[in-house]
């Protein structure tokens, strides 16, 4: 078969540092190629490069080439990327909120109809097919299995959703022959994301190449055709998958022995010294609401919430936060928290890390340090140097603080005054997480602690939050779409289903019990 | 259940009135000021109605740029400088009459097209700085305008017509007239008294949607609402118009008094097709989605440069032609102010109107010129009456215009925060 695309020797630096030294593999058509690495290995870099992104030229352009059909190509714009027949899901989401989903699947593809003007003006006047338009975006989801609404503005979707309202825009694209998914699974939940794969599999067997990036690695293996692993910006391994085991791309992504995970927190006895008693908890989160959640979290523990998307287990800390409307009572420490304002929970000495890292996040145009310490400066105005009246950010006494957190969670930087903007995607993550855990706070919630962090980070990262719970007692409450990670670090596991609490598990019981409260058979006890 | 749906009718209600807040706030302080005034009702609308096709053109050229995403067009002044140049360009080749115009027209095309350009350039490097950058834009310009046609217009630029020049040669005269075959050339094209052009516009709108239903029979396709319930609606304007003009003699005196050049109205509808079209096509897609989130559009492959500076050269050119109407209709301009205000003026009566920074359609810019102009009649009259002091109205003329810009944005503010609390009480 012919190769339909070839890295050769590929090199990029961002201002002297090098992210990509080297790398050379190639892809046929109807290939699924997975690419796998640590964060910051590079591998949004590549398909940066790949894609014509802007990026890449104001950073200083790359060496190497690139060669596409047999013939060399330089990709000055997405553009140009997209005439060549390459598409691209990015790491974020690339949709117009208000939009429909039918005029974002067929964005700057429009079916167009001539209008009296356009024929002797420019193309620019021509109308808009709607209906066309419609039934052709209709027709893509329908190929991928979804029913979505193509009449519908994005900003009313889930987000599960969002990720196949992209697919279906580059398939629809006539002359697809690569498709770049960029972390398409790390905002689905187990179940969408089988899904999901199963509509990848389709899309190559109908002829086009896919290159699919995951800290996933269980799907790596029973998607990918090959593997191609990055450690630093060095492809360190190029096989076929059935050459390959899970552990050997773990081992070699990160580059040492890495230690199986085991439950840490099974059996560990309480008093009932309640420090949070949440009571008939109502939050309107559009895609994820909660219609009655009552649940008690006792001082010193690690709680996990789990359920499926879309039944609300993540709407329960957002509107103890103040991010969506809520009803209902919450007591802290025994008294009632009025919830409705953000930043009361904040003051009260809980922190929180949303699972919408983009959207509540970071100022991704200032250093590492200062993101760290913004929100511990606002609360309880530590790091501030004095004059009278005024203060200041101190960066001199933030400096050891944030040092240790960058240590702590390995973050992939040049150092604390590296912008945030120009992180991988996993190191911004762990920057959110950072940012939380400084404040020392008594009652710490964190969403999705794992999304978009590679494996050997992951583990990193749990240990952490164990760590900190047992040497510092600071309570937290998980929630994560991976039961296995809620597993791993919990005390109690909720698992909410259609709104409210359906039970509440230990760490080591049966995997059936989880499945059956999940399924919304009611059952287990408190 | 029954509570159930007041309550929900109750945040209904909450929510339009929070949505319209601003526009709510100047209604009642126009009819306030109407009773206040205490002016014949044939003044009133005779004064509202020549403003209205003064001005509209005016505030519908602010639309597009609001689109992509670049906030409100202070730099339409630029558009308007192009129209006085065009002026002064005819004028000194002593043309008359509608020939004078259409001349204007011919020349302030393509400098206003420039100047679009070069606007739209600058607005790239400034980019979410687009409304102060138009600003200082407009008084950077100013310069350059005072400069040529202060200075430079007679020893320098040769002046043909010498009626256009101060006695010392240097620098042009002001205010310029146009002569008597220009002034209000469009709109004297055909004038019609206002009863007859409101019965005549909803006999239009009345046949326009009974003529859609008409073609949805033929083709046998399906009557949507949209239709249906348009006829029925237009039906209803025209009893209810029908009835208030039989019923009431002061208010058929006051529209049989006012006339209204047709002319003007035509083109002011064509602007409005224009641009209801441009939203319906590819560019006007294109535009949306610029505004929507330029990093998007561009990783789409949306040259998003190209389709602001297309936004802005648009916006200006609409504002050319729209001050265009402006000095016909006046008849003169002072030569180096009288586009100072244009951009200050459209952005608040389109504020009033309920647009924001990052909303508006030609609902706004019509309901916004009418309330906003209300107000400008109205203030010193009331002003006069109250406190015996016309002066105070003619302050408060000048200070509400300025305040309605900085009111109208701090409301929006207010308003998604308000917006928000309501939706608390909502929820299924
Ligand atoms: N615009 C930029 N300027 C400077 N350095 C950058 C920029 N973008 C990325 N980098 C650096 O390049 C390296 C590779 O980043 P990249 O985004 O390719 O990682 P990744 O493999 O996609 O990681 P992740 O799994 O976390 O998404 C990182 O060390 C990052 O700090
Ligand atoms: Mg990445």
């Amino acid at each position: 078969m012919d190769t339909l695309l070839h890295f050769k020797n590929i090199k990029k630096s961002f201002s002297g540092n090098v992210v990509l030294d080297g790398v050379d593999f190639k892809i046929q058509p109807g290939q699924i190629v997975a690419l796998a690495g640590e964060n910051g290995a590079g591998k949004s870099t590549l398909m940066n490069i790949l894609f014509g992104m802007n990026v890449i030229a104001e950073t200083g352009g790359y060496e190497g080439e690139i060669i596409f059909e047999g013939k060399s190509v330089k990709v000055q714009s997405p553009l140009d990327a997209m005439e060549l027949g390459i598409g691209m899901v990015h790491q974020e989401f690339m949709l117009l909120p208000g939009f429909t989903v039918a005029r974002n699947i067929k964005l700057n593809r429009e079916n167009l109809i001539p209008s009296l003007i356009s024929r002797i003006t420019p193309k620019s006047y021509q109308m808009l097919d709607n209906p066309q338009i419609i039934k052709e975006a209709a027709g893509a989801l329908g190929r991928l299995g979804m029913e979505i609404n193509p009449e519908v503005t994005v900003d009313k979707l889930p987000v599960g959703h969002m990720q196949f309202v992209e697919i279906a825009r580059e398939i629809d694209k006539s002359n697809l022959k690569l498709l770049v998914l960029d972390e398409p699974t790390a905002v689905l939940t187990e179940s969408e994301a089988e899904r999901f794969l199963k509509c990848i599999r389709k899309v190559a067997d109908a002829g086009i190449a896919v290159i699919f990036i995951s800290h996933r690695l269980d799907e790596v293996i029973q998607l990918a055709d090959s593997v191609v692993i990055l450690r630093d910006g060095q492809m360190v391994f190029d096989e076929k998958t059935e050459n390959t085991d899970k552990h050997q791309i773990a081992e070699l992504m990160v580059g040492r022995k890495l230690e199986a995970e085991s439950l840490m927190n099974v059996n560990r006895s309480f008093e009932e010294d309640i420090i949070l008693e949440i009571k008939h908890l109502r939050v309107n989160m559009p895609g994820e609401r909660s219609r009655d959640v009552s649940l008690k979290v006792r001082r010193g523990e690690i709680l996990g919430i789990g359920g499926l998307a879309g039944h609300g287990k993540t709407s329960i800390s957002n509107g103890i936060f103040g991010m969506y409307p809520a009803r209902g009572s919450v007591h802290y420490k025994g008294r009632p928290l009025s919830f409705g304002k953000i930043g009361e929970a904040l003051n009260q000495g809980m922190a929180f890390v949303s699972e919408d890292r983009k959207g509540v996040g970071l100022l991704l145009n200032e250093s590492i340090a200062l993101n760290m310490v913004y929100t511990d400066m606002k609360v309880n105005r530590r790091f501030l140097k004095k004059y009278g009246f005024f203060s200041q950010f101190d960066k001199k006494s933030a400096r050891e603080v944030v040092e240790q957190m960058i240590q702590e969670l390995d973050i992939r930087c040049t150092g604390p005054d590296q912008i945030v903007g120009r992180l991988s995607g996993g190191n911004q993550q762990k920057v959110c997480m950072a940012r939380a855990l400084i404040t020392k706070p008594e009652l710490l919630f964190v969403s999705e602690p794992t999304r978009g962090i590679d494996i050997g980070a992951k583990q990193l990262l749990l240990n952490y939050l164990v760590k900190i719970n047992k040497e510092q007692g600071i309570t937290i409450v998980v929630t994560s779409s991976e039961l296995n990670e809620l597993r791993t670090i919990c005390d109690r596991i909720a698992i909410i289903g259609s709104g409210v609490v359906q039970g509440i598990l230990a760490p080591d019981a049966p995997n059936v019990d989880f499945a059956l409260l999940m399924s919304g058979e009611k059952g287990g006890n408190t | 259940m029954s509570s159930e749906k007041t309550s929900k009718a109750g945040v209904f209600v909450k929510k339009l009135l929070i949505n319209n807040a601003v526009t709510l706030l100047f209604f009642v302080i126009c009819i306030a000021g109407i009773i206040l005034a205490d002016q014949p009702m044939s003044y009133i609308i005779g004064e509202i109605s020549s403003r209205l096709f003064r001005n509209l053109i005016l505030i519908l050229a602010l639309l597009v740029p609001v689109w992509a995403g670049m906030g409100m067009n202070f730099s339409i002044v630029l558009g308007a400088m192009a129209a006085q140049i065009g002026i002064i360009v005819s004028t000194n080749f002593s043309l008359s009459g509608i020939a004078c115009l259409v001349v204007s027209f011919l020349v302030s095309i393509p400098l206003s097209l420039l100047f679009g350009n070069l606007t739209g350039r600058l607005f790239n490097q400034t980019k979410g700085q687009e409304m102060i950058t138009g600003m200082i834009l407009g008084f950077f310009a100013k310069g350059i305008y005072d400069l040529v046609f202060m200075f430079l217009c007679g020893p320098v630029i040769p002046v043909r017509n010498e009626s256009l020049l101060l006695t010392n040669g240097i620098g042009l005269t002001t205010p310029i007239n146009l002569d008597n075959a220009t002034k209000s050339a469009i709109n004297k094209i055909w004038m019609v008294s206002l009863d007859k052009a409101v019965y005549g516009v909803l006999f239009l709108i009345l046949l326009f949607f009974a003529a859609r239903m008409m073609g949805k029979m033929i083709k046998k396709q399906k009557i949507s609402g949209r239709e249906s319930s348009g006829l029925l609606a237009s039906v209803l304007v025209l009893a209810v118009f029908y009835l208030l003009c039989r019923s009431s003699e002061t208010f058929l005196f006051a529209l049989r008094f006012t006339d209204v050049p047709i002319a003007t109205g035509i083109l002011i509808v064509i602007v409005c097709i224009y641009i209801t079209f441009l939203s319906k096509t590819k560019l006007g897609s294109d535009i949306h989605a610029v505004g929507q989130s330029m990093p998007i559009a561009v990783s789409m492959g949306i040259p998003a440069d190209k389709i602001r500076i297309t936004a802005i050269m648009i916006s200006t050119l609409l504002a050319a032609l729209g001050q265009l109407i402006f000095i016909q209709d006046i008849g003169n301009f002072t030569t180096y102010t009288a586009h100072e205000n244009v951009g200050t003026f459209s952005i608040a009566a389109l504020l009033v109107g309920g647009a924001s920074i990052k909303k508006a359609n030609i609902g706004h810019a019509i309901l916004g010129a009418l309330l906003f102009h209300t107000m400008f009649i109205i203030s010193p009259l009331a002003g006069k009456n109250l406190f015996d002091n016309a002066q105070l109205g003619e302050y408060f003329r000048v200070f509400v215009c300025y305040a309605v810009i900085a009111v109208a944005l701090a409301l929006h503010a207010w308003k998604s925060v308000l917006a928000r609390r309501v939706e608390e009480g909502e929820e299924e």
